[in-house]
């Protein structure tokens, strides 16, 4: 049995350059404001910020009481899927790290429990955040719970019908939720306008709940991705499957894991991105996402920023930008238009690499999965699935693979129901609203090619 | 915590200054900065900049501020430099 992990792994010691600050958002900042200064409050704590930003030590311990809700879930089971295998008629190895055992159902609860634990510590009485397909407010709901705080949740409009059992399960868990766009604020309010069939967006979902922030004593905003901290709370993820691998005695050739904003991604990936650096290991790691949102496979890394509030800092990032409205996929948690700035510059870099995939590939690859190994995998961690399985079909000789599954599909059976009964397509890009997306960018911004 | 030595309110005022100084936007001479100038609409400091001052303060005087010393209402230079003394002499050995 693998111990569990008592630090996180803090990428930024193994890359400090990615740590310096850039003073070319502020520019750009000063255009969109013209030069009027606002009282804009800091939503993270000081603890939370220097998370996202030391770069001079490698481990950073998680505190005791953290580690004894992790305990409750970690560590997370990894385990070779032999019937998948078979079922692909491949000789290669594909192991699976599993983040759906938990009160939340997904990896989410990772960074939830951390970042609930040290809004607490720093007086905070309200929590408010935007939520995609739902882990993350789900996660952020039950934290919060526990942590004695109030959570307010603003949920992608597509995904709260889509998937109506999870807003359940946050008010389950006392949080407040509220479907986005909504008629709460005024960003929701001019969300609506732009788009009528109330679709929504991350980007206008953490707008409404930073707005809602904003205006209530005692509020933060709290972000399930993307942001330095939120990596780092996930790393327990891949030192966990390290470990595992070790135990088993095999190391993958290619780690791959689905990308929203990144959190996910970072988590697996950071602890063997450090180990191949360290120890020489080569490893390929790949990035799946969906062709209907595909920020790394055709966005721009460029400034832009992380919601549709135009009140936070800008990032440069991989980005489609934050006006694009992304069409109503079943993976709901991958629509968000930009991917965290820290994995945007590794992959500018070349650190991993990315892919997208059509929808129905995706649920063709999870329908497989669940018959072989009777899994039901989230739609957003399918695509780690179908990242895995070209990995095998390309390779010349049998490899070894680790996908991580960050949650379990059993909140998204009616994604399978309709997949089933033929009703989804391949979710393709909405190609004239990228290019209006991208045009617009370009405008606003300095920016360079896309990778 | 242990300090250098014991806390000075005028080398206090010229660290958070000079770290001021070197977040602002709009490039200023730290000893230009007045003490009733206000962080966000006087000096122009986004949230994260906000956050960047204190732990810029930190390294510079070798103190170490938790997010409770952060509550209440600071919005200028002054209430920063009299925040930072009172952090700096409660770690101050007895």
């Amino acid at each position: 049995m693998t111990a569990q992990v008592e630090t996180w792994c803090n990428i930024l010691h193994d890359f400090p350059a990615y740590a310096k600050r850039d003073p070319a958002p502020r520019r750009l900042e000063a255009a969109a404001t013209g030069g009027r200064n606002t009282d804009v409050r800091p939503q993270l704590t000081l603890e939370l910020f220097r998370q996202a930003n030391q770069a001079d030590c490698a481990e950073i311990p998680i505190p005791d009481a953290i580690l004894e809700l992790y305990a409750l879930y970690r560590p997370t089971p990894l385990i070779r899927a032999k019937a998948f295998e078979q079922a692909l008629g491949t000789k290669s190895r594909i192991y699976v790290k599993f983040e759906g055992q938990n009160a939340a159902g997904s990896h989410k609860l990772n960074s939830a429990i951390a970042q609930a634990y040290y809004f607490k510590k720093a007086g905070v009485e309200r929590i408010t955040t935007g939520t995609g397909a739902g882990q993350w407010g789900a996660a952020i709901s039950w934290a919060c719970a526990r942590a004695g705080l109030t959570a307010t949740v603003f949920m992608v409009g597509v995904s709260y019908r889509q998937k109506p059992l999870r807003p359940v399960m946050m008010r389950v868990y006392g949080g407040e939720v509220h479907e986005s766009p909504s008629e709460m604020t005024e960003v929701g309010r001019a969300g609506r306008i732009k788009d009528p069939q109330r679709i929504g967006s991350l980007s206008i979902a953490n707008g409404e709940a930073i707005e809602i922030a904003r205006g209530v004593p005692g509020a933060r905003f709290a972000v399930g991705s993307g942001e330095n901290h939120v990596l780092l709370h996930q790393t327990v993820i891949g030192q966990e499957a390290v470990l595992q691998m070790e135990e088993i005695g095999d190391y993958p050739n290619v780690v791959t894991a689905c990308v929203g904003a990144g959190s996910n991604f970072a988590g697996i990936s950071f602890p063997f991105i450090r180990n191949s650096r360290r120890h020489g290991k080569a490893i390929r790691i790949i990035a799946a996402e969906p062709i209907a949102c595909p920020k790394l496979t055709r966005g721009l890394y460029a400034y832009d920023m992380s919601d549709a509030s135009s009140t936070t800092p800008y990032v440069r990032m991989m980005t489609l930008g934050r006006d694009v409205v992304v069409p109503s996929i079943h993976a709901g948690g991958l629509r968000y238009h930009g991917t965290s700035p820290l994995l945007s510059a590794m992959y500018r870099d070349g650190l991993f690499e990315a892919r997208s995939f059509p929808q129905r590939k995706v649920f063709e690859t999870a329908v497989l999965f669940a018959r072989s190994t009777g899994m039901i995998v989230a739609p957003e961690s399918a695509h780690a699935l179908a990242a895995a399985v070209d990995a095998v079909r390309e390779a010349a000789a049998p490899i070894s693979v680790l996908a991580n599954v960050s949650g379990h599909g059993l909140l998204d059976l009616s994604s399978y129901d309709a997949y089933l009964k033929g009703e989804i397509d391949d979710g393709a890009p909405d190609e004239a609203m990228i290019a209006r997306s991208l045009s617009l960018l370009r405008q606003r911004n300095e920016y360079e090619e896309a990778v | 915590m242990q300090y250098a030595q014991e806390t000075n309110v005028l080398d206090v005022a010229d660290a958070v200054r000079a770290a001021l100084g070197d977040l602002m936007p709009q490039a200023r001479p730290p000893e230009s900065i007045g003490d009733s100038e206000t962080l966000f609409v006087d000096l122009g400091l986004n949230s994260l900049e906000y956050l960047e001052l204190w732990t810029s303060i930190e390294s510079r005087l070798g103190c170490r501020f938790d997010d409770e010393d952060l509550l209440g209402d600071l919005r200028t230079v002054g209430d920063v430099v009299r925040r930072t003394v009172e952090v700096c002499r409660a770690g101050e050995p007895a």
